[in-house]
């Protein structure tokens, strides 16, 4: 049989330690909401160009080990925003952001050690960063560890893995991605060679504004290799890429308009001129 | 490569420049960008810097889009008011017809996104800064450089020289020279040095590292 006293005195611990975790709690909470206002705060004064607020509220936050605010610190220490240009504090914080998990850091601490910023680059460092930033799911991280792959930069060449880095950016709409995966099918580089599957990733990374896809696509339609051949839709295509720079383009352009008749020359003029690019991402 | 600006406004801008175009079209039909001379007029000159940097900061002063779409709009226009080509030339030196011509592309594309951003970065990231023409003279026969003061709340303020160059019907920038040290000529041998050491694709693989960075995050 219980003790009716023992009980209430464990009634009344339990209640005074619900209370003092209550009361924690709140604190807490507080403390952290506080957190999320001034973070918040220095978001908004970024966003106004008042890159000097940004840094108040961010550095204090980047001292107590807040991940976000470390790695905006570093970004205003990389562009020089509301500060001198300062690429070793940029590191030091991307650094320690990086190594709470975060893959934004992760990536941009890699980019830095890719540049050779101040040194030469160091494809290992970056490599080690870019993974751990692929696998958090990172399109960009993805992409640039594919072409690593690809060129053996800091690793032994490995086209299997690259494709499969490429593939998941690309699927997650990295339009240099989607291009390079249209190289990869039209030519048979680690994988079977596919033209339909190059004329579909071209033709997303076209969409985009890619101008290379642009005028892969152009060729594609000329030759009819993997799609319907349709001058209009090659020079419609070529005008786009060409306005861009793209050589090989500028040639098709010329080309086409000697074969094409005045009707489908127009045709093509007026798609291009009335074409945006859809972004993906 | 020569930017035509009425061909530019017609063919090349994109539709989501809207305000820009008509910007520019104003500024063509008020006179602003004087007239083909092989000299360049270092009032003429002065007037288009003014006309640049008043256009960039109404451009980044704008509150209804976020500050990286605004810093995209201002990229936009440097892209015009610079002249890319010219300068991405002559940083690459000698070292511009030991590439193909896909490799030249590659570079000028990555180049003109590096620039952008170096610039953007050594003049004080644009915040609430104004600037100052100070003076404006004649360079070498055919260019003149436009003296500019910036003034920034984050730091003592910054002197800027612009190598302006008149081309046909429009001025272009082909040198900024931050507290006496210019950009193109450092950037020259920068690059020199990664392609001794890497070769030309290292110096690709560089720039588009430095340009392919993650900017800041919203929680």
């Amino acid at each position: 049989m219980a003790d009716p006293y023992h009980m209430s005195t464990t009634g009344l611990r339990r209640a005074k330690s619900a209370v003092m975790l209550f009361a924690f709690g709140i604190f807490v909470l507080g403390a952290s909401s506080t957190a999320l206002a001034s973070f918040k705060e220095g978001w908004h004064a970024y966003q106004k160009t008042d890159f000097a607020t940004a840094l108040r509220i961010w550095e204090p936050l980047a001292h107590k080990g807040d991940a976000q605010a470390q790695f905006n610190l570093g970004v205003l220490y990389d562009q020089g925003k509301g500060l001198a240009r300062d690429p070793a504090q940029a590191i030091h914080w991307w650094r320690l952001a990086a190594e709470q998990g975060m893959a934004a850091a992760q990536h941009n601490l890699a980019s830095h050690f890719l540049s050779g910023e101040g040194g030469k680059p160091d494809f290992e460092g970056a490599l080690t960063w870019l993974e751990l930033a692929a696998e958090q799911g990172l399109a960009r991280s993805q992409y640039t560890l594919g072409k690593m792959l690809v060129y053996g930069h800091g690793t032994v060449r490995d086209v299997e893995s690259a494709v499969y880095w490429i593939r998941k950016a690309a699927e997650q709409g990295h339009k240099s991605a989607q291009y390079n995966l249209g190289k990869i099918f039209r030519d048979g580089n680690g994988i079977a060679p596919n033209i339909v599957a190059a004329v579909y990733w071209f033709r997303r990374a076209a969409n985009q504004g890619h101008a290379k896809a642009q005028s892969r696509l152009s060729t594609r339609y000329v030759r009819g290799e993997g799609v319907q051949a349709d001058n209009i839709q090659a020079l419609f295509w070529a005008i786009l890429a060409a306005s861009k720079g793209e050589q090989l383009a500028v040639k098709i352009v010329t080309e086409l308009r000697q074969r094409m008749s005045q009707i489908e020359v127009g045709l093509a003029e007026r798609r291009a001129a009335a074409w945006t690019a859809k972004p993906e991402e | 490569m020569k930017i035509n600006f009425f061909k530019l406004i017609f063919n090349r801008l994109p539709d989501t420049r809207q305000i820009l175009r008509i910007a520019l079209v104003t500024a063509v039909l008020s006179g602003t960008f004087g007239s083909a001379l092989a000299s360049t007029s270092p009032q003429g000159a002065a007037q288009f810097i003014r006309w640049l940097g008043d256009q960039a900061i109404s451009a980044l002063s704008s509150t209804n889009s976020s500050l990286e779409q605004r810093e995209a709009s201002v990229h936009e226009l440097m892209r015009q008011g610079f002249n890319l080509q010219f300068i991405g030339r002559f940083v690459l030196g000698r070292h511009w017809h030991k590439v193909t011509p896909n490799q030249q592309a590659q570079y000028q594309q990555l180049f003109a996104s590096y620039i952008l951003q170096t610039y953007s970065s050594h003049l004080g990231g644009y915040s609430g800064e104004s600037l100052s023409i100070t003076g404006a003279k004649p360079a070498g026969s055919r260019d003149a450089i436009v003296k500019t003061r910036i003034v920034r709340p984050s730091g003592p303020p910054l002197d800027a020289d612009w190598r302006v160059r008149a081309q046909g019907n429009q001025y272009a920038i082909i040198d900024v020279a931050v507290e006496g040290v210019s950009m193109a000529l450092t950037q020259r041998s920068d690059f020199a040095s990664v392609i001794k050491t890497h070769g030309f694709e290292g110096l690709l693989a560089a720039l588009r590292a430095r340009t392919d960075k993650m900017p800041v995050t919203a929680r």
